[in-house]
């Protein structure tokens, strides 16, 4: 994080009163201190019920070596997984409900384990939505050619029934698409500039509360949202049903084409919803604080307890982290027919 | 009796030699205690009296080889004191008021002849009540029975060089051996190796939660209305309990003056009036108003700026600090005082922009912050008989911090607007309603007893967060949450301060609390003893044994001290914290050169003590304030070693601490002991105040300490990859064993340069005189020269600042 961005964070200017002796004289000055160090194995892993589970192995090393990847290669890990308590091979695929159990071996850095269970999914019980135009406009020039611009946001419910008994951690992840493809950061058909492009926009975390519930005193009266943060619990909800409140903003669809027709507002936004391990979660809420949180801004400039990396492995280094996914598709193409036919009117 | 019988005895015999002792002294509107000092060192004698008659006198003497007496009839003339001579003692009071309203001079300044002193010196029980020894030449450390207890004067606390010139009670202490500042420029302290939250910082009894202001930098006790301050780190009175470190009671001036007196002062950062004077024969007051005044530099600066740019700042800090207190004495000795003071800071910032590219789009974010103490208080003192004295007091504290934000954003295109607007609001509060009631009863000579009751009704509101937005017309509440915990605390206590013979004293106490939050009760059994043996005059031996019992406690998640830092009583599953606490100290005094020396040593052991967890930031604020805290255990032990020098030109103490302090917590640090924060091994603190003429006096104050401990994490880990927006792509700091580095050695010069005329005195001062840049905490950064190579930087924050004031006296 760099200086402008703590000051954009908003931690800064809400300090600037009990702050301001130290920022106007405040100094910095490199230093190398001398501490004995012993790497340690790193283990990260998501593992998706029904896919292949892939493990990364590394090492830490010094924050301070500047040969970042040759520093943390491992030559000589030997990799097992275990589900249920037997060693599995590469082709297994994982099952809601499984406990999988890595185990990293290296004769140069020891040891690593860690140990995650597949969430079981949760099935949305109702989706609904709605989208709303934000500005639209269009150009035809009748046999010849097509050309419309819309930015619109999209609303959506999506009704979750919480498993009661135990506590549940979720997240939300979108992409849009287009003809059939995926296009997560936009896209056209027919790439590089083909004659549609869908622009999915992004999801606004600050929509329901339950994506907000980390964030705290001081931060919220910064004015810091849950920017990006699409994890949630079922803290507020345990066992009962939720209705989640979705928002897409600032999408944009344009086309322009002599040969304009329907098949060219084939757009969509598939939602997924991820059953999560506590672990995913807990690296998702570290991730955030550290880049968005008030812990992070303090520890960033030296006026707070610094924050190490959480980790479910056991040499403190790296994630484990497990998901169960399930997708809901919005259709947009109706919606965009009707803006587009409405200004043809 | 026998004691004082002696001492009448010694003080007849030694009467008209000392009274003929010949002095030389010069002062111009000097306090008169400290010419006191002048003639102890000339005359060896003690000076005898109520603390507080000498207050706001100031006296001018100019005599070359002078009787003492000649002296005295000088400093005291037309003052309304008068003076006697008796053996080694010169016993001050308040010259006696007349039927109709005139002084009497009958007896003033008269070295009473030996025959006659018989009779008149025998004392009644009431007047020795009164009679506060203050002055003598013994060492106050050699005196008491108390080990590690302090009583500093409002002299030494504005003698204590500072930042930006802020006299300050807190600052004053940390040069105090055992004591050490929470950071640079910090007025919050930790004393032998505790948490800054295990200090119960009081004004006349009345607990103050937030006693900071500008993030910890200045302290809430304005200076100027200070009688005095009673600190305790070691051997605590019984009537003290709660936290588990010390207790400092910042008392202030609660005599009845004879006129008007005051002081206006103009310092760097602020500037406040002091008034104290009396309404009647029996009732007098002190006002105190202190307000810092940046916030009037920079509100034209600030306009300045706004008139040339589209984009508006909003920056606005201020301090201040009221204190009122109004006393009226009856007859026969009852005193009835109200006491109020408000304390707050206002912080707010922001910006609003414009811009018009075809649209017109403005947005408006406004930041305040508003926090302080409010405590309003009364009390009435009453002298049942001449043995019992009680005092019952009914008082209301209050901690408050609200915060606010705002974001409105107006978009005007093509004749349609789109309003949206944010709006963020959160309360922290504290609300305690105390009645008490301390009584003083000597049943006999050898006998001082100390007892009462106090109950305490606790409202917490540890935070409510309100969080809405809007657009157009449409309103959402996006959160509303409220936590809120009553508390009952009852507590008794009694102690008996015994003299068993000539040489021993004995202290026993006890102190008991009920603490009932939510139908659960929690109990603390706080017993407390010392003895003091004085085989000589000049040699004493102390021991005591403390526990002390604490059942609220801070969160903070900085090193700062915010207005967001909550206060929270013990719950659920927690336990309250406890401190056991052994201290042993020798005390040795050379009357001849006026010095003291002190040896303590202590050892401490704290149990149920509440922390964060490693992993707190991982829990939501929804989640029940325990879920993030864990409960475990602390040692503190180490020496204290001062030599003092109260009398001459040159004054001042040279102390050096050695000290180890270590927690343990099952949940921490993977279960393993690690090293306290202050876990200062090695602490030096001189502290100089030279008189140079009558008008000049230097104040030095060096403090040099082994480095605060910090958790370094040199080694980061890999982050993991899990795509999407998932991908961190910056490096993971692996956690590393709790306070595992040493922050270099801290050391710091302050200077101040004290210059009186005839109306006041200007203070010239210098903080970290030679610009010791000392490093306050280590943060990750990159080489300046090139951004993408990552090093460990030093973070230091105060360099050389000086500073100036002008003080008024009237």
């Amino acid at each position: 994080m760099t200086m402008n961005s703590i000051y954009n964070s908003g931690l800064l200017r809400l300090l600037t009163g009990s702050l301001a002796v130290g920022a106007m004289t405040s100094c910095y000055t490199d230093f190398v201190p001398d501490i004995d160090v012993s790497p340690v194995l790193c283990v990260n892993s998501l593992i998706t019920a029904g896919e292949p589970i892939t493990v990364s192995v590394s090492r830490s090393r010094l924050y301070i070596d500047t040969v970042r990847d040759e520093s943390s290669k491992v030559d000589d890990a030997v990799v097992t997984v275990y589900a249920n308590g037997s060693a599995v091979d590469a082709s297994y695929l994982p099952a809601e409900g499984d406990r999988i159990r890595i185990f990293v071996e290296s004769r140069a850095y020891g040891t690593a384990e860690a140990e995650v269970t597949v969430p079981v999914s949760l099935p949305a019980e109702k989706l609904q939505w709605s989208a709303t135009p934000n500005s639209v406009w269009t150009h035809t020039v009748p046999g010849w050619e097509m050309l419309a611009q819309i930015t619109f946001e999209v609303k959506a419910e999506l009704t979750v029934a919480d498993p009661a008994g135990v506590e549940n951690f979720y997240k939300v992840d979108y992409y849009g698409m287009l003809d059939g493809e995926v296009v997560s950061g936009g896209g056209w058909i027919n790439p590089p500039e083909g004659p549609a492009y869908f622009y999915p926009g992004s999801l606004d975390c600050d929509y329901d509360p339950v994506f907000a519930e980390h964030i705290d005193l001081l931060e919220s009266v910064s004015g810091t949202t849950a920017y990006n943060f699409s994890f949630f619990t079922d803290r507020t909800f345990q066992g009962a049903s939720y209705p989640l409140h979705l928002r897409f903003t600032d999408m944009n669809y344009n086309v322009s084409s002599m040969d304009y027709d329907e098949s060219l507002l084939d757009c969509e936004i598939v939602v997924k919803l991820s059953s999560i391990s506590q672990s995913y979660y807990k690296w998702g809420l570290y991730d955030w604080q550290i880049d968005n949180g008030m812990l992070g801004d303090l520890s960033e400039i030296g006026f707070g307890e610094p924050m190490p990396g959480y980790s479910n492995v056991s040499t403190g280094a790296g994630i484990v982290a497990a998901r169960s996914c399930r997708s809901y598709s919005i259709n947009l193409r109706d919606f965009l027919r009707e803006v587009i036919g409405e200004r043809e009117q | 009796m026998k004691k004082l019988l002696f001492v009448i005895v010694m003080m007849i015999v030694c009467g008209v030699a000392v009274a003929g002792r010949k002095v030389t002294v010069t002062a111009v509107n000097q306090p008169a205690a400290s010419v006191f000092r002048t003639l102890i060192v000339q005359t060896g004698m003690n000076f005898v009296y109520s603390s507080d008659i000498l207050e706001g006198v100031y006296v001018t003497v100019n005599v070359r080889n002078k009787p003492i007496r000649k002296v005295l009839e000088e400093m005291f003339r037309d003052t309304g004191i008068e003076y006697r001579i008796k053996g080694q003692d010169v016993i001050l009071r308040r010259r006696p008021v007349s039927a109709a309203g005139k002084t009497s001079r009958a007896d003033a300044g008269r070295i009473e002849p030996r025959r006659r002193h018989r009779s008149r010196t025998v004392m009644s029980p009431k007047q020795l009540d009164e009679v506060v020894v203050v002055s003598r030449l013994e060492s106050p450390a050699v005196e008491s029975a108390e080990v590690g207890a302090k009583k500093l004067t409002a002299e030494e606390i504005t003698s204590t060089p500072s930042l930006l010139g802020e006299a300050d009670v807190l600052k004053a202490l940390s040069f105090q051996p055992g004591v050490v500042s929470a950071g640079e420029g910090m007025a919050a302290m930790h004393v032998h190796g505790g948490n800054a939250d295990e200090n119960l910082c009081m004004l006349d009894n009345v607990p103050l939660y937030q006693v900071n202001h500008f993030g910890g930098f200045f302290s809430s006790f304005n200076p100027d209305v200070i009688r005095y301050v009673d600190f305790f780190k070691s051997s605590v009175p019984a009537k003290y309990d709660g936290r588990l470190s010390s207790f400092l009671d910042v008392r202030l001036y609660d005599n009845i003056p004879d006129s008007l007196s005051g002081t206006a002062k103009l310092g760097l950062t602020s500037g406040g009036v002091s008034l104290r004077g009396p309404i009647g024969k029996r009732t007098g007051y002190v006002v105190g108003l202190r307000r810092s005044w940046a916030d009037l530099l920079t509100m034209p600066l600030v306009a300045i700026a706004n008139s040339s740019q589209d984009e508006k700042i909003r920056a606005h800090y201020s301090f201040m600090d009221l204190n009122a207190k109004l006393i009226h004495r009856f007859e026969g000795g009852s005193k009835l005082f109200f006491n109020v003071y408000f304390g707050n800071d206002l912080l707010k910032t922001g910006t609003k922009e414009i811009y018009e590219y075809g649209s017109w789009e403005s947005e408006d974010e406004k930041i305040d912050f508003h926090w302080g103490n409010f405590v309003a208080q009364a009390g009435l003192s009453h002298r049942f008989s001449r043995s019992l004295t009680a005092e019952f007091t009914a008082a209301h504290t209050r901690f408050f911090s609200r915060m606010s934000y705002s974001d409105i954003n107006v978009y005007v295109n093509e004749g349609d607007t789109m309003r949206t607007s944010e709006r963020s609001q959160t309360r922290n509060s504290i609300n305690d309603w105390i009645f008490r009631g301390d009584a003083y009863w000597r049943p006999a000579e050898w006998s001082h007893v100390r007892f009462g009751t106090s109950y305490t009704r606790h409202s917490f509101l540890p935070q409510r967060v309100r969080r809405e937005t809007s657009v157009d017309d449409s309103h959402y509440l996006d959160r509303d949450s409220t936590s809120r915990y009553g508390a009952d605390e009852f507590s008794v206590y009694a102690e008996d301060d015994m003299t068993v013979s000539e040489k021993i004293r004995l202290n026993g106490g006890l102190h008991l609390t009920l603490f009932n939050i939510g139908g659960s009760v929690r109990g603390g059994v706080s017993p407390r003893l010392s003895f003091s043996y004085r085989p000589s005059d000049n040699w004493a031996f102390k021991g005591a044994y403390t526990r002390t019992t604490q059942f609220v406690h801070l969160l903070a998640r900085s090193y700062l001290s915010l207005p967001t830092d909550q206060w929270i009583p013990v719950m659920g599953d927690f336990r309250p914290q406890t401190a056991d606490k052994i201290a042993v100290g020798a005390y040795h005094q050379l009357p001849s050169l006026g010095l003291g020396i002190s040896v303590e040593a202590y050892w401490k052991w704290m149990n149920n003590l509440i922390d964060y967890l490693d992993e707190y930031y991982l829990y939501p604020p929804s989640e029940e304030w325990n879920a993030r805290l864990t409960s475990g255990r602390g040692t503190a032990k180490g020496i204290d070693l001062k030599v003092e020098r109260t009398m001459g030109r040159v004054t001042g103490h040279v102390s050096y601490s050695l000290a180890w302090a270590d927690r343990t917590f099952k949940e921490k640090n993977g279960g393993m002991t690690f090293p306290a924060r202050f876990d200062n091994r090695h602490t030096i603190n001189i502290l100089l105040n030279w008189k140079i003429s009558d008008k000049v006096g230097l104040n030095a104050a060096w403090t040099g300490h082994s480095g605060n401990r910090f958790t370094l994490m040199p080694q980061v880990w890999e982050s993991p990859d899990f795509g999407g927006s998932d991908y961190y792509g910056g490096d993971v700091a692996l956690r590393a064993p709790l306070n595992n580095y040493r922050l270099p050695f801290y050391h710091r010069l302050d200077l101040s340069l004290t210059v009186r005329n005839r109306r006041g005195y200007w203070t010239f001062g210098l903080y970290n005189a030679y610009n010791h840049l000392n490093t306050v905490s280590i943060r990750r950064g990159s080489k300046k020269e090139y951004p993408y190579d990552p090093v460990f930087q030093k973070v230091a924050v105060l360099p050389m600042i000086p500073s100036v004031s002008y003080t008024w006296q009237f």
